[in-house]
């Protein structure tokens, strides 16, 4: 299916952005190209089959301007996760607000922030070599169409053996226009040396309106590095987000990796992850909420390509009203991932029979000294829990509340951190007030 | 005026019946107990008691201070004086006990028209009863009762019990899991609570707990009813002969 309004947008932001960078600008073309060629992904598509975005062909998008006064930052922090302490940088429509972030998170020793298009001029072959391959062009259109947009976004680069001491926090703001839909297409690249370490923390918000953010992010660590990453997606009602991120993950590294979704009527979250080298580790986990006109998407694929590794993704989400959510998750061991440590859980919460949950988690084992494991459990409130809490003077809303938040809570759990732990569960305690 | 009575009580569940005609008086301020043999439904008895759903009373009525508590829900019961210790407490994956029992403290609060309880106090309270029932303050950072040991989980009952200050509470089994210090522990707890206007029913297996909570009335409860009451001397004697007496008659 073509959709022409999102590549003539595309087109625009091509011309209005040339890049000096034959390799890059060729690049361009191949997203471009690839979208063209394919068009927005159907049903038929394996991992769109529960996700429909047909309907993005009948919408006329506009580039997003880069707008944003200080009122457009006001909303956004009470949608953001509050983390005390974290060095805030500020993104409106996918363009860095130095005016409105933190100046000590650009400045830090060894750490390096930069927009995407200054570490393009400073030196365009690091920034290609950094754009993972792993969500190719042709089987990927939206990753393809961001690749065509290349020029918002921005670029971290930690030293190898710095260990970030403060948290960098990135504010992602889509600000629509009024009476038109915006297409927002940041490109984050984040780059972690040998044995260094960041924590690394994303808010997606935005402000009433029609939008789609395509974001793509490519994160590299190298041997023994360790990124703990935590994304909230808290978009506005109309908002649509879709993501992909693509990780390669090197010897003893570490990416630990966490994403709460609550706003927005459509995300998905794309995670591709590579285990390169011996004892490399990712954590995927996550926990989500959708209610009427909200779908929540998370699909990955986890490959072990190599032995000694270790992959966990547990996630949970809370259905309501007619909300939506997907899960696809694939393991993948390669023939080389002997003693491959592998685990996948979807845990749904049904609360209205109008809600739904598609889940496909998938195995393929090519090793044959492996630990894996993958499960999904659909269910309702507990009812011998919800009778405890009423039995214990808790009306019936009340009990169902704190059920519903416990369910959330729980996962959150895997965060090791307790500042970040406090600063999610807050969140999810946040949305339940909003709903009741 | 009897604070409890349980007048003529018949309830199935699924059809089946369970309780068949319980006749149950218990006056302010004395703590009965209730023995029998297993599945004979005593934990029915509790739960209906409490308000749970899924059984069918087909005859019968229980008054709190002579009002009847068929028609209200369980909030209501609890936020009127009726506890419960669960055989099996339920656990709770990612809610703290702390959150649970301040949100519990705060329900009575609120039913009593006061505010919600100010964070230090809450602390204090909870820190100085758990104390005194040898619970340990990471169990109240912890899920409810989640990686509680069975004895963990009782403790855990009656904690919520004495915060709670119920009129009327029913332990049942709150004994089967517990050493010997453990059961001296709750059992302290327990008798630190009566007092003139609060009655308990104390079920139990068997006497042991009733060494340390000294019943006033003991009933021996059979085939979904109670078939013999008598005084503390009851449940020497039940220790003694067992059940063996009542379970044929029953059938
Ligand atoms: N929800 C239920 N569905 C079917 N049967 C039940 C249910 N609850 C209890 N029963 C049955 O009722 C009887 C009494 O059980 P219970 O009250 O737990 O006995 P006790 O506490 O005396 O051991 C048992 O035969 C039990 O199997
Ligand atoms: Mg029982």
């Amino acid at each position: 299916m073509t959709a022409l309004s999102l590549v003539t947008v595309t087109e625009a932001a091509q011309a209005a952005t040339p890049l000096t960078d034959a390799a890059l600008t060729a690049l361009r073309n191949e997203g471009l190209t690839a979208f063209t060629a394919h068009g927005l992904p159907t049903r038929t598509h394996e991992r769109w089959k529960y996700t429909r975005v047909s309907p993005l062909a009948e919408v006329s998008f506009i580039a997003a301007p880069a707008t944003g006064d200080a009122d457009v930052v006001r909303t956004a922090e009470g949608q953001a996760l509050d983390v005390p302490g974290a060095l805030r940088l500020v993104l409106v429509n996918g363009r860095l607000r130095t005016d409105l972030s933190d100046a000590a998170a650009l400045t830090q020793a060894g750490i390096s922030v930069q927009t995407l298009s200054d570490a393009i001029a400073a030196d365009a072959a690091a920034v290609r070599s950094g754009l993972g391959q792993a969500l190719a062009l042709a089987d990927n259109p939206f990753v393809a169409l961001n690749t065509a947009a290349l020029s918002d976004g921005l670029v971290i680069r930690v030293a190898a053996t710095t260990q970030a001491s403060t948290p960098l926090h990135l504010l992602w703001i889509t600000a629509p226009t009024a009476g038109a839909a915006v297409l927002v297409q940041p490109r984050l690249l984040v780059e972690i040396g040998r044995g260094a370490a960041l924590t690394l923390i994303e808010s997606q918000t935005g402000r009433d309106g029609d939008s789609l953010t395509n974001r793509v992010s490519d994160i590299t660590l190298a041997d023994d590095a360790r990124l703990t990453h935590i994304s909230l997606h808290n978009d506005s009602r109309q908002a649509r987000l879709l993501t992909a991120l693509q990780a390669r993950i090197q010897r003893g590294a570490v990416y630990d990796g966490f994403a709460l979704t609550l706003g927005g009527a459509l995300v998905r979250a794309d995670l591709r992850v590579e285990l390169l080298g011996p004892g490399a580790e990712a954590r995927l986990n996550g926990a989500y909420a959708a209610g009427t006109g909200q779908h929540v998407d998370t699909t990955s694929f986890i490959d072990h390509a190599a032995p000694h590794c270790t992959s966990a993704q547990t996630l949970k989400g809370v259905l309501d009203g007619t909300g939506r959510g997907v899960f696809q998750g694939r393991v993948n061991v390669r023939r080389v991932a002997q003693k491959t440590d592998g685990h996948q859980l979807h845990k749904a919460l049904l609360l209205s029979r109008g809600a739904e949950v598609d889940t496909k988690p998938e195995l393929t084992i090519f090793a044959d000294d492996v630990k894996c494991s993958h499960g999904a459990a659909t269910g309702e409130l507990d009812e011998d829990a919800l009778f405890y809490l009423r039995a214990r003077g808790l009306d019936a809303d009340t009990a169902r509340s704190l059920l519903i938040e416990g369910f959330l809570d729980d996962v959150v759990e895997l965060v090791a951190d307790e500042p970040l732990r406090d600063a999610l569960t807050a969140k999810i305690h946040q949305w339940l007030e909003s709903r009741s | 005026m009897a604070l409890i009575e349980i007048r003529n009580l018949h309830a199935s569940v699924e059809g089946k019946d369970i309780l068949k005609g319980v006749d149950l008086v218990i006056e302010p301020g004395k703590v009965h107990a209730l023995m029998g043999p297993n599945g004979t439904g005593k934990s029915t008895l509790s739960n209906i008691i409490a308000g749970r759903d899924g059984y069918t009373i087909t005859e019968g009525d229980i008054l709190l201070n002579g009002q009847s508590l068929l028609e209200m829900e369980p909030q209501d019961r609890a936020l009127a004086g009726i506890f419960l210790s669960f055989q099996y407490p339920v656990e709770i994956p990612g809610v703290a006990t702390s959150t649970f029992l301040k949100a519990a403290i705060n329900a009575r609060r609120k039913a009593a028209g006061d505010g919600e309880i100010d964070a230090m106090e809450f602390l204090k309270l909870v820190k100085a009863k758990a104390k005194e029932l040898g619970v340990r303050d990471d169990m109240l950072k912890r899920p409810v009762n989640v990686g509680f040991s069975g004895g963990e989980k009782k403790r855990a009952e009656v904690l919520q019990m004495a915060l709670l200050n119920p009129r009327f509470a029913i332990l049942d089994e709150t004994d089967s899991g517990l050493d010997i210090d453990a059961l001296k522990v709750v059992a302290d707890g327990v008798n630190a609570l009566r007092s003139p206007d609060r009655s308990f029913l104390v079920i139990t297996h068997y006497q042991r707990l009733l060494s340390y909570i000294v019943p006033d009335v003991v009933h021996v409860f059979a085939g979904g009813r109670i078939v013999r009451t008598g005084g503390p001397e009851l449940a020497q004697e039940l220790e003694a002969k067992g059940y063996a007496d009542y379970t044929g008659a029953a059938a």
